[in-house]
């Protein structure tokens, strides 16, 4: 049973994320996108983290997704559908791409995952969502202020950076 | 393995009911509204035109399904499956009774999964829902109407679900919990929410028209403006999901307000017990629910541009200054908190 609830999740995702990459509609990938995404926070709340589960949705397929397709919407159709696929840095992103899954397999061979552990925690009641609050306000304070700020530092940027009539 | 099955058994009967809600919500609204204009409604189907939403419900099976040429028709199917799941999967983690201790010590819980992180799943897929009108938008073809509805849904649901997120953060914030069930229990012994967040509440109250895109805020759907926004392209069926959905996402979120800010199952008397819960509950909760169809009768459609003022320069501050307020009453120990 477990089982099979991994798999389907582990299909989703890498089905959603090939779909984002392969399709040629930039609507139907976004799509597919949220679907990824979908699939790995499935994956979240398997590893006992329904907080970071719902995090997943909430900001990526809810917040920045949506914001996604709202830039598609307002650039012109016809220039939407006739884009090339590939922009001529294609190579670094193969590169890159190849490197991650050679890393990965290695280290799947090296611990040697064990396939009959897969999937125990099948519910959504292990509550650390808690524990979570006491380690980031608690423990990482600091840190989790300094973060704060590089975000908001990285949105003004962006505001000012778009906006055409700030003369300094 | 029982709990699958408990599971399930829950998910059918919470389909069901939701479902002969939705019909009964259908006729309701027409006579609420009828009412207020001085009509007579539907009257000629049954006991008070009472079978009429069956017979709409039979006609939009038969009716020809159009889809326009140009549509991305894969996406064009797909969009109001979106819209129905998402709005159908907010309703499971909702308690649609108090739980009940069963003989052998087990707490039986009237929802279909009792969620530690349950109105986290109910952003969540509040967010996702979206996707529905934003796909209905872009599916249908290049169409106009649909496209401008859809770009303001987009707009409306990432701006009002801040809003709605702030001000739920106040009363998380007072009872340390996200499941509704334990919310509920820490506004038992003491007064409800409502009393120590009246801001909170206002700003909820005006969010969640906002977010179920109902009159004054239904910019997606504006029919004197675009003429019914996202689904001008769909027919039949189809279009019958879009309603559909919206009924469920009202019920909902009246549901959330109930059991967020006015005590879930606590009355002002007559406490205690499974049946008295039950009918306080339901009581509070029809009366938002009827709060959505009068509001639809009484008030005009704010402008496009009012909607984000009120969003952004308005919403947004007084719930950041709220949240400030309760974490410092927490943190020194008002006597009220």
């Amino acid at each position: 049973m477990a089982e099979f609830v991994f798999f389907v999740l582990a299909l989703v995702t890498i089905v959603g994320a090939l779909g984002t990459v392969i399709s040629r509609n930039a609507y139907a990938s976004a799509l597919w996108m949220v679907a990824a995404f979908l699939g790995v926070s499935g994956l979240f709340i398997m590893l006992n983290a329904p907080f970071i589960a719902m995090l997943q949705i909430i900001v990526y397929a809810g917040a920045i997704a949506v914001l996604i397709i709202f830039v598609m919407m307002l650039m012109d159709r016809r220039v939407l559908n006739n884009k090339e696929r590939f922009n001529p840095q294609y190579l670094w992103g193969v590169v890159l791409g190849v490197g991650l899954l050679a890393d990965l397999s290695a280290l799947a061979f090296k611990f040697r995952i064990n396939l009959s552990h897969i999937g125990e925690n099948l519910t959504l009641n292990g509550s650390n969502t808690k524990m979570i609050g006491d380690v980031l306000f608690k423990r990482y304070l600091f840190p989790f202020e300094i973060t704060a700020i590089i975000l908001l530092i990285a949105l003004i940027g962006a505001v000012v950076l778009t906006r055409k009539d700030i003369n300094t | 393995m029982s709990i699958v099955i408990w599971g399930l058994i829950k998910f059918i009967v919470v389909l069901l009911l939701i479902s002969l809600y939705v019909l009964f919500m259908t006729w309701f609204d027409r006579k609420v509204l009828a009412r207020m204009q001085n009509r007579v409604g539907p009257k000629l189907i049954g006991f008070h035109g009472l079978w009429q939403p069956l017979a709409d419900g039979v006609k939009s099976i038969w009716k020809e399904d159009v889809m326009p040429g140009k549509a991305y028709k894969f996406m064009f199917w797909l969009a109001p499956v979106i819209t129905i799941t998402t709005a159908f999967a907010i309703s499971f983690v909702i308690p649609f009774a108090p739980p009940v201790k069963t003989a052998s010590g087990v707490v039986f819980h009237f929802s279909v999964v009792n969620l530690n992180v349950a109105i986290l799943f109910v952003f969540a897929f509040l967010g996702l829902s979206s996707y529905g009108v934003l796909y209905a938008g872009i599916s249908s073809g290049g169409s106009k109407y649909p496209f401008l509805g859809a770009q303001r849904e987009g707009a409306q649901m990432i701006s009002y679900e801040i809003v709605l997120a702030l001000s739920l953060l106040n009363p998380i914030l007072m009872s340390q919990s996200l499941n509704f069930e334990t919310i509920v229990a820490a506004q038992t012994h003491h007064l409800w929410y409502a009393f120590y967040q009246p801001v909170a509440f206002v700003t909820y109250l005006i969010a969640m028209f906002a977010v179920a895109g109902k009159v004054p805020f239904d910019m997606p759907e504006a029919e004197s403006e675009i003429c019914c926004g996202y689904f001008v392209e769909y027919s039949g069926l189809k279009m019958g999901l879009y309603p559909f959905a919206q009924y469920v996402v009202v019920l909902v979120l009246s549901a959330i307000m109930v059991l967020m800010f006015l005590g879930g199952w606590n009355g002002p008397f007559w406490d205690g017990g499974f049946v008295a819960g039950f009918i306080w509950y339901w009581i509070k909760v029809a009366f938002f629910i009827f709060l959505f169809t009068w509001i639809w009768g009484t008030l005009p459609r704010y402008r496009y541009d009012q909607l984000m003022d009120i969003g952004w320069k308005i919403l947004l501050p007084i719930t950041v200054l709220n949240i400030f307020w309760t974490g410092f009453a927490l943190t020194i120990g008002l006597p009220f908190f």
